[in-house]
């Protein structure tokens, strides 16, 4: 169990400079969760950690040590991969055992520490059975357990779950949550989904363009983004360019309400309003008017598309209050809450 | 094969019975007591017996076989090393590389063979088991760079990645994780090799020092003053013991779908 501390670390592909200066901190036993776009350097920045890719520049640190010079092996972290990668010409019993073959460990405590790891994968019995014959979930597991039988300092997850059926990823989240937990083991996971990302982390880092441009709790990084890009990228939002005036945001003939907001009058602005943020009132209760253009269900939340003047507002609201709106009705508009960025 | 394409049916066949049915005439004749294959048909293992007893093919067999497995192995290990090479070098570099590489696939053995002794006459070698066997390593490793490289490339990089994280050297990778990852295209390659230098009547014909003659050379030797049916004999083995080894590539390709063999 260790920290891991990254101070300034650079890449560059050629002229494409991937992580421009990135530095994070992670506490002993503290999960921590990349999240962003595709080709926005994450998959790199874990890839620098474990020695897979090395650094133009910058420090990789654990426990205070520097790391960044040492070959993959001789730097003991674990690490999950996005397709497992699972030796398939060895049984459950022999992936698992891999890193504890090469460490010598003696027969006894070998077979203790893997009949432990699969337990605590919840795969006891599955020692003898061969890679093909698993599913997609319980491959994730071995995969899992495999990287935490050596004890490792830091523990690398790289969307490991984004293979999987939703139903057995949302299992998996609980699952690797649970696990990290149990043995403690700090961890930073790679993902592209929000939902895991706030779900699963301690604090979330948001990347974006090669660098980290958010770092919070999931509820900060949700509920108050401090960059437009995090307020947009995290959950769906409408978003609206305008003229920030008391507590209002004109945009195009509209004049949103969206609070008071630490920007200057007059200032041109960047408002953000997720979509379950707009509240949906019976005619003449709320700010402003608006007609349903559109429901599209989608299970237990419905999207309302709202014509609003010239513009086009999103509302997602739970379905059983969906039910008496229909299509063509007036209805009114209140902002619950906006997230506002000067330009 | 569905009934609907009745043309498509029938090439195949055609195809299948040029391919097989050489080669079961052969294998039938050398049950044949008759010596010019003629019929009637009398059953017999005679042709068998003299091929054994007879001790003519018996040496150059042996001296094609060590003689092949000698550049299998060794050309398998340079194969695979090249492979590996090829992978790490830029694409650029690689499509020149294997382009040479392939000229030993892509110019006639003839010319080869006539260019190498020429060479070799130039440098003091001359006809020598040296020779021929730098001549038996150019055309085999193409094959074998072919089907390893490919299979090197659609292994999965992580493989090595985690093996190296687990705290394998990258030797230690090599060996336990990727090797075994890539044995099937290994095994093929290995197989391919050792079939075409056993067969390269061309490149031994030129090279091979004088009076040594592997198995294509003493067979080429027999035919030249007169078939005798020992040689259907010996094709009917070497067809046996060649699909035996396909069988058992197959058998150890680790339930590759996907291979061809």
């Amino acid at each position: 169990m260790a920290d891991l501390k990254i101070v300034d670390v650079r890449k560059s592909y050629g002229k494409k400079e991937v992580l421009k200066g990135v530095s994070l901190t992670a506490g002993t036993g503290e999960f921590l969760a990349l999240l962003g776009p595709s080709g926005c350097g994450k998959t790199t920045l874990l890839n620098t950690i474990s020695g897979i890719v090395r650094q133009d520049a910058g420090q990789v640190l654990v426990d205070g040590r520097d790391i960044s010079r040492s070959p993959i092996e001789k730097r003991n972290i674990g690490v999950v991969f996005q397709n497992y990668a699972l030796f398939a010409h060895m049984n459950v019993f022999e992936n698992v055992a891999y890193p504890l073959r090469l460490k010598k460990v003696p027969k006894a405590e070998l077979q203790q520490r893997v009949g432990q790891a699969l337990e605590t994968v919840r795969l006891d019995g599955y020692a003898p059975r061969r890679i093909a014959q698993l599913s997609g979930g319980e491959q994730q597991r071995v995969a899992l357990a495999r990287a935490i039988v050596y004890r490792p300092d830091i523990l690398l997850l790289d969307e490991p779950l984004s293979a999987l059926d939703r139903k057995i990823r949302e299992q998996m989240q609980i699952e690797v949550r649970r696990i990290q937990r149990e043995i403690g083991i700090t961890t930073v996971f790679v993902t592209h989904d929000q939902g895991e990302a706030l779900s699963m982390a301690d604090r979330v880092l948001l990347m974006h363009g090669g660098q980290i441009i958010e770092d919070n709790t999931p509820a900060e990084v949700y509920l108050h983004p401090k960059s437009a890009f995090a307020a947009d990228f995290i959950g769906a939002s409408n978003v609206l360019e305008g003229r920030y005036e008391h507590g209002r945001v004109n945009a195009g003939g509209l004049a949103l309400p969206v609070g008071e907001q630490a920007v200057s009058d007059g200032a041109r602005v960047r408002a953000l309003i997720k979509e379950e943020n707009l509240a949906l009132l019976p005619p003449g209760q709320g700010d402003l008017s608006a007609r349903i253009q559109d429901k599209l269900f989608l299970g237990q939340s419905i999207r309302i598309t709202l014509r609003c003047g010239e513009r086009i507002l999103f509302a997602l609201i739970p379905a059983r209050e969906a039910e008496p709106l229909t299509v063509g009705s007036d209805v009114d508009l209140r902002v619950m809450g906006a997230s506002v960025f000067a330009l | 094969m569905k009934k609907r394409y009745p043309f498509i049916r029938a090439v195949m066949i055609v195809v299948y019975a040029f391919i097989f049915l050489p080669i079961f005439i052969v294998a039938l004749m050398s049950f044949n007591a008759s010596q010019y294959g003629t019929f009637p048909f009398v059953f017999s293992t005679k042709w068998y017996v003299r091929l054994f007893t007879g001790a003519s093919l018996g040496g150059a067999t042996w001296l094609s076989i060590w003689f092949s497995l000698l550049v299998t192995l060794t050309m398998v290990v340079v194969g695979v090393m090249t492979s590996l090479g090829l992978k790490r070098s830029n694409a650029k570099f690689a499509k020149v590389f294997s382009a040479l590489l392939n000229m030993g696939v892509i110019i006639p053995w003839l010319v080869l063979g006539v260019a190498l002794l020429m060479i070799f006459n130039f440098i003091g070698l001359g006809r020598s088991y040296l020779g021929m066997y730098l001549g038996n390593s150019i055309c085999v490793l193409p094959y074998v760079v072919l089907l390893v490289y490919p299979a090197l490339c659609e292994l999965n990089d992580n493989l090595e990645f985690a093996a190296r994280a687990m705290g394998a050297s990258p030797l230690r990778a090599f060996f336990t994780v990727v090797l075994p990852g890539i044995f099937p295209a290994v095994a093929a390659g290995g197989l391919m090799a050792f079939m075409v230098c056993f067969n390269n009547f061309v490149i031994q014909y030129y090279l091979a020092p004088f009076g040594v003659r592997t198995l294509p050379l003493e067979i080429y030797n027999m035919v030249r003053v007169g078939y005798k049916p020992d040689i259907n004999a010996l094709a009917t083995i070497m067809v046996l013991v060649s699909t035996a080894l396909v069988y058992l590539v197959n058998k150890l390709g680790y339930g590759s779908k996907r291979s061809l063999l």
